[in-house]
């Protein structure tokens, strides 16, 4: 008798489990290739963590399509002459998510907290902002030094609420503000401090994180009942099993870390289209111009000459741009004129011809991260042709942690690393200074290592150079002469792909990582 | 037959008592062991955590802060010192991933791995045992040859693959079981009590949530299962009809004992060795089939987040992950020597014989 109890019950939830129904909200769900590590505005920094971010919290700006910023939480700003002065009038009426208001001590705590934490973008203003005053509704930034990016750069200032983040703080560095609420933040599912236009509802580490609307956002939901009320972020790394659910119209969004026949394949579905748009990204051959035989400007003018740029654009990775020297064109300042290689097997030659270590030419090593296999077959076709050179080279795929080890020093940074590039604000500054600059050097970004003064200086110089004009030419100059100089084959520009259901309206596209997923220009028309 | 006449009253004999407290003995060294090594083979993977941690463009001031932070830049033997203090203390260290305590990490994601690699156990215990009993009873029969072929198949296609196919089929195709995840998106996730929702819905009475989460956990458990079915069954069968030849077994027919109550009771128990000692090594291999399967299905487990620490050099969490698998799998064959004993009382009763 029990055991047919037992068995009633199985089949009875197995029935209620197949009746689960659908709420009559706007439910969008959108799939994510890695968890969410943290959500904290200033811990956060790949791009899961900063999609969570620009919607759960508001900056002082905001990019939009072309890169330029806006008014977010700033009404107004001014700078001083000197450009060591920024002040920024803090819009008044703000909410955050708790109803307080949001005010210009606010401002102030969240670059305090930055420079407390050490993680996130605090790097973009360490060892720049000296100091920040408030008054009133105002805010004031004193540079040491002008920093032509600056407002670009508070785009990723999120402002979190101050008073919620002491209530909840416990012991730490600092003898006032503790951990600034830092452990808060890290274990809590149900709770944020931002006034962003959606909430943190639900997270279930591993599953999905949950956002839901803040009603009483302080611009408004132009799309009334058809803006998306809730949002669930669901990881899966399984292909095929994203396929199957976009398919089955379960998922809404697919993020745009799929492969190209994935969207292929989607874009045939009757339910949905995939959209395409330019990034900042761009995929460099990143050449060591520090070590044999590379550290020759004529063998690293002969890799660019040999790359075969049209297998790349038609069939490797079809829909993606030609790059132009190291700054993508969708970044605002990006150089039209500057000078693009083409595939040239005769002028390769020449080159080779004029180098020191012709015709005995050491074997260059190419790494690329292990599992990326279109950037081994780009390689493969590189070495095809350098064979009919006489030149030999070698393709090694690394784990990922492997190459951040080995770019740490020039002697260990192999000849060519095979890496995409991209940029934390829509300036080509983001790409010269971290590439470039010789201050810059130890990381992936900058395993040129190219350490040229004369490089050096221009940067340093547009950096505090605030004349829009003049700034300009400064940074073209800096392009040309990179592309003179050739420490990059420089690849494609990466198209960003995501599908969406064909209901899904309001996409829209920002040269900034993530901010392309902004759930509040989204709405439904079904 | 014992001094005095009558049967020998049967005792736990010591040299089991002493094999049990020898096996545990050696246990706690092999996790001790294990620990010592993941330690240092997880400083030995390739990157900087801090800096993975970081991004690329942290300074080299905040990278430093960050190692100071979690403690990287002490002697190694400290290290390690301090970390097993920690961890008998139930303090794993902190996630460089989600900077928070990695105890907390797995107990959340543990339970979803425990409750998949269950619920595939318990697949390989009904299917397993029952068609390797039912090959061994009707033993070079279409019954036979069918069990046959179905492990064979479950053998030598890889769960991941499996779990492919029965998405493609039964998702996709069929429309009637769950693509991906534990529950719908709908259905209201039920008060974490345990972290196992099936048990959680129970507790909590909620019924539609018991059965969302029954028709998810069918799917990737079946396929990582597979496995272990084909394996179980052909072991199962093999006892069996080597069981089955024995006089006793002739006997029981013989004094009239109905058939099934030969085969389940009299059959079973003793058959049941062989395929129990190999349970231990079907856990291990389902922990590690548990990986790509969930990778798959999107289940929330631990080897994703594993999987996760591993690429990410996060080595707190590599260790708490690698450790709990270690006590997990110590744990299983440890509970499967003292069933073999309950099982077969030859191992666990020795008689006075003079």
């Amino acid at each position: 008798m029990k055991r047919r109890v037992g068995v009633a019950v199985v089949v009875l939830a197995l029935g209620l489990g197949f009746l689960s129904v659908a709420a009559g909200q706007n439910i969008l769900t959108m799939s994510c290739n890695q968890e969410f590590g943290t959500i904290d505005p200033q811990r956060g920094n790949d791009w899961t963590e900063s999609m969570a971010m620009v919607n759960v919290y508001d900056a002082l700006v905001f990019p939009n399509t072309a890169g330029d910023m806006e008014f977010k939480l700033a009404a107004s700003w001014q700078v001083t002459p000197d450009g060591l002065t920024y002040t920024f009038v803090v819009r008044q009426g703000v909410k955050f998510h708790d109803g307080s208001e949001v005010t210009a001590e606010d401002v102030k705590f969240s670059m305090e907290r930055a420079f407390a934490l050490k993680e996130g973008y605090s790097w973009l203003w360490a060892g720049l902002v000296e100091e920040v005053t408030v008054d009133g509704n105002r805010v004031t930034f004193r540079l040491n030094k002008p920093f032509a990016p600056f407002v670009p750069s508070l785009a990723w200032l999120f402002v979190i609420n101050k008073n919620l983040c002491l209530v909840h703080k416990e012991a730490g560095d600092s003898p006032q503000y503790g951990d600034y609420g830092a452990k808060w933040l890290s274990v809590t599912t149900t709770e944020d401090a931002g006034s962003g236009p959606y909430m943190l509802k639900a997270w279930d580490r591993g599953r999905e994180i949950v956002f839901e609307r803040f009603e009483n956002y302080f611009e408004g939901w132009p799309h009334g009942d058809q803006s998306i009320d809730e949002v669930h972020v669901l990881n899966i790394l399984e292909n095929a099993t994203v396929r199957t659910m976009f398919r089955k119209g379960e998922m809404t969004l697919v993020e745009h870390w799929r492969t190209y026949v994935d969207y292929q394949e989607m874009d045939a579905y009757p339910n949905g289209q995939v959209i395409s748009f330019m990034s900042p990204e761009e995929m460099n051959f990143k050449i060591n111009t520090k070590r044999a035989p590379t550290d020759d400007i004529h063998i690293r003018r002969m890799l660019a000459w040999a790359m075969d740029y049209d297998v790349v654009f038609n069939v490797i990775e079809p829909g993606s741009g030609r790059a132009r020297g190291p700054v993508p064109e969708v970044i605002p300042g990006s150089n039209p004129r500057t000078f693009s290689y083409y595939m040239d097997l005769d002028k390769a030659k020449e080159e080779l011809q004029k180098s020191k270590y012709y015709p005995d030419v050491p074997s260059i090593v190419a790494v690329f991260p292990t599992g990326l296999e279109n950037r081994r077959k780009m390689a493969l076709r590189l070495q095809e042709n350098l064979a009919t050179l006489g030149v030999k080279l070698v393709i090694q795929p690394e784990l990922w942690g492997r190459m951040t080890d080995l770019a740490t020093t020039a002697e260990t940074t192999p000849n060519i690393m095979v890496t995409s590039v991209s940029a934390n604000y829509p300036d080509p500054d983001s790409y010269l200074y971290s590439m470039y600059h010789s201050k810059a050097a130890g990381t992936w970004m900058s395993t040129e290592w190219l350490q040229d003064p004369l490089v050096d200086q221009l940067i340093d110089q547009e950096r505090v150079t605030l004349d829009p004009e003049e700034r300009a030419h400064i940074m073209n100059v800096i392009q040309d002469i990179i592309v003179e100089r050739c420490p990059d084959v420089f690849v494609y520009v990466m198209p960003l792909r995501v599908a969406i259901q064909d209901y899904l309206k309001g996409f829209t596209s920002r040269p900034v990582m993530s901010f392309y997923y902004y759930y509040h220009d989204w709405w439904y028309e079904k | 037959m014992g001094e005095g006449g009558g049967f020998p009253s049967p005792t736990l004999s010591m040299t089991f008592i002493y094999f049990l407290i020898r096996r545990f003995v050696l246990s706690i060294l092999t996790l001790i062991g294990l620990s010592m090594l993941i330690f240092i083979i997880a400083r030995l993977v390739p990157g900087d955590p801090a800096r993975l941690a970081l991004g690329p463009f942290a300074s080299q001031e905040q990278v430093e802060h960050l190692r100071n932070e979690m403690g990287m830049n002490r002697p190694l033997v400290v290290q390690y010192v301090d970390y097993v203090n920690g961890a008998l203390h139930g303090d794993l260290g902190l996630s460089f991933q989600t900077r928070r305590s990695v105890s907390l990490d797995i107990m959340h994601y543990l339970p979803a791995t425990v409750e998949l690699v269950g619920a595939a156990l318990i697949w390989v215990l009904v299917l397993g045992v029952t068609s390797g009993v039912l090959a061994g009873r009707y033993k070079d029969t279409w019954l036979d040859n069918a069990s046959r072929i179905v492990a064979f198949v479950g053998v030598a296609i890889p769960p991941f693959v499996a779990g492919l196919i029965g998405q493609l089929v039964f998702s996709y195709g069929l429309g009637i079981l769950p693509t991906t995840g534990r529950l719908s998106l709908m259905t209201p996730m039920p008060a974490v009590r345990t972290g196992f929702l099936i048990v959680d819905s129970l507790i909590a009475g909620n019924f539609s949530a018991l059965g969302d989460a029954l028709i998810h956990i069918l799917l990737p458990s079946f396929a990582i299962a597979m496995t272990g079915i084909g394996q179980i069954s052909r072991l199962t069968r093999g006892s069996v009809s080597d069981v089955i030849s024995k006089d006793y077994i002739e006997a029981a027919r013989m004094f009239g004992i109905p058939n099934r109550y030969v085969t389940f009771k009299y059959m079973l128990k003793p058959s049941f060795v062989v395929p129990l000692t190999t349970l231990g090594l079907t856990f291990a291999s389902e922990l590690s089939n548990a990986f790509l399967v969930e990778t798959v299905f999107g289940w929330p487990g631990m080897a994703k987040y594993g999987v996760n620490a591993i690429l990410r050099k996060d080595f707190n969490a590599i260790m708490g992950v690698v450790l709990i698998i270690g006590v997990a799998f110590v744990a299983v064959n440890f509970i499967v020597d003292v069933l073999a004993g309950y099982v077969d009382p030859r191992i666990r009763i020795q008689e006075d014989i003079s």
